[in-house]
């Protein structure tokens, strides 16, 4: 429970963006489970099973209205490049970049946040995520195709465009740009 | 705010999802095991919204499980037998799947009860290094405290002429089966929380021997029965009979032993309530002890079981029994 709790929980809240509501889903979720484990196929993973039982109640929840927050970061700022210490301007462009796919991925919609988050924020395999999906492994690679070029385009739209502000001057952001 | 012109490479958003991962801000992950744990015990409640006051202390209310297995076993008595064997042929490849430990595949769902579990290797029932001199049967009337059959199996005929009560005492049977601590009935009656059930069946007569065992919560009283000459009939363990009772709970739609290939599981009545009778092969056994863990028994003794659930108690009956043996004994407990 405790080893799976967690992914189907943060499964659950990557969809719905509310805690309570992916709290009460994924109660909801593992109850099923309980039932429906004799329908579970030997030889399956069990990981990707149970977390397809958690999206799909989480999917038939958000058919219903429920508040919606947006993903996210965690307010400490540790640096993302582990092995040398970046410069102050690596820091802040690296914080500001996150900040940037978070709100793309925040603008995605819940299959292709679900999708993006298997692979990238929950550390699913191909094979796992075809099953969690339940789709065939080659539409697993298409979806995340998908997803990734629109988060670039919503990444690039987001930045590029003539009408933003000046920022104080800036030695290195020709540098950085493009 | 404006940003800076950011064009990413398909790798280089990759590798800031990766980054991006790490940094997310998840809501703390929820106690699932206790809410889903209530779910499952109270199916006409979750429905509703939970009751937050409901407290689940060390011994569960004696309503819900009693509502649960009426709810349940007419609802889906087939069924649950259906699922319990199939989950047989599926747990082999969980159990491969997982760390190992077969308590993880109950674990994985904070299943309540007794979960069912198709294991590779069973444990065996690990028998006595020397078999125990077998106990010359003491003529009618030596001895006060056990009963005595006019017709021993076997044997010369011959019995023991000591007239003194005291019986001679053989090494504890019980003891290699590591079934916990020995203690007469009166201490052991002390040290648990609940009533010892005994079989009042005149020709077993008393525990030979009682064992108190401490898993990780809740009690475990072993009563060990050996050899009656023409009533029971001792395994290499010397045992004829283990009865044990412990603290915890029967699911009956997830119900188990661990089953090996040879065997047989049978639904019966017990006390008017459901049981599980099985036959063949060694077994392991999972319960749900009182404060809600999953909790692993080895087998004891290699013959048939019957298991069944009385007063908030799991009850395991093991022996080389018939059923009807089995369900008379279990019949007689007060």
């Amino acid at each position: 429970m405790r080893l799976y709790g967690e992914i189907a929980f943060r499964t659950a809240y990557l969809i719905l963006r509310d805690a309570a509501e992916a709290d009460d889903t994924v109660q909801e979720a593992f109850v099923k489970a309980y039932y429906a484990l004799p329908r579970f196929r030997d030889g399956a993973l069990f990981r990707p099973w149970l977390l397809r039982i958690v999206a799909n109640e989480a999917r038939n929840r958000r058919l219903a209205a429920s508040r919606r927050a947006d993903l996210a970061l965690r307010a400490s700022a540790e640096p993302s490049l582990p092995t040398e210490a970046p410069s102050p301007e690596a820091q802040a462009l690296a914080a500001e970049q996150r900040r940037l796919l978070l709100d793309a991925v925040n603008h995605l919609r819940a299959e292709e946040r679900l999708t993006i988050a298997y692979r990238y924020f929950l550390g699913l395999s191909e094979p796992e995520m075809a099953e969690a999906l339940g789709c065939a492994r080659g539409t697993v690679k298409s979806r995340l195709a998908r997803a990734l070029g629109r988060l670039r385009a919503l990444v690039t739209d987001r930045t590029a465009g003539p009408g933003r502000a000046a920022r104080t001057s800036d030695p290195h952001r020709e540098a950085t740009g493009g | 705010m404006a940003e800076r012109r950011w064009e990413p490479t398909v790798s280089e958003i990759e590798a800031a999802l990766l980054d991006l991962g790490q940094h997310l801000d998840y809501p703390p992950t929820p106690d699932l095991a206790r809410a889903v744990r209530r779910r499952l015990t109270s199916p006409l409640d979750s429905l509703a919204t939970l009751d937050e006051t409901e407290t689940i202390d060390g011994r569960h209310s004696r309503r819900s499980p009693f509502r649960l297995l009426r709810f349940e076993w007419e609802r889906s008595r087939w069924v649950g037998l259906v699922a319990a064997l199939a989950l047989c042929v599926l747990a082999a490849a969980l159990v491969a799947a997982a760390s190992g430990a077969v308590t993880a595949v109950a674990e994985r769902l904070g299943v309540r009860g007794v979960t069912i579990v198709h294991v590779a290797t069973v444990p065996t029932a690990s028998p006595l290094p020397t078999p125990p001199p077998v106990p010359t049967p003491l003529c009618e009337g030596a001895s006060p405290t056990i009963p005595v059959l006019t017709i021993p199996r076997g044997g010369t005929g011959e019995c023991a002429s000591t007239v003194t009560p005291t019986p001679v005492t053989p090494t504890p049977v019980g003891e290699k089966l590591r079934l916990g601590e020995r203690l007469d009935l009166a201490e052991a009656r002390r040290r648990v929380a609940f009533a010892i059930l005994l079989p009042t069946l005149p020709e077993l007569g008393v525990p030979d021997e009682i064992y108190l065992a401490t898993p990780p919560r809740g009690s475990q009283v072993a009563l060990v029965y050996r050899a009656r000459p023409g009533v029971l009939r001792a395994s290499a363990t010397g045992v004829a009979l283990l009865l044990t009772e412990l603290q915890g709970d029967l699911e009956p739609n997830f119900l188990g032993k661990g089953i090996g290939p040879g065997t047989r599981l049978q639904e019966v009545t017990v006390n008017g309530r459901p049981g599980y009778w099985l036959e063949g092969a060694p077994h392991v056994f999972f319960y749900r002890d009182p404060a809600g863990e999953v909790v692993q028994e080895t087998l004891r003794l290699a013959g048939n079981t019957l298991l069944w659930e009385e007063n908030g108690l799991t009850l395991r009956l093991e022996g080389d029994l018939t059923r009807d043996e089995a369900l008379r004994i279990a019949g007689s407990l007060r």
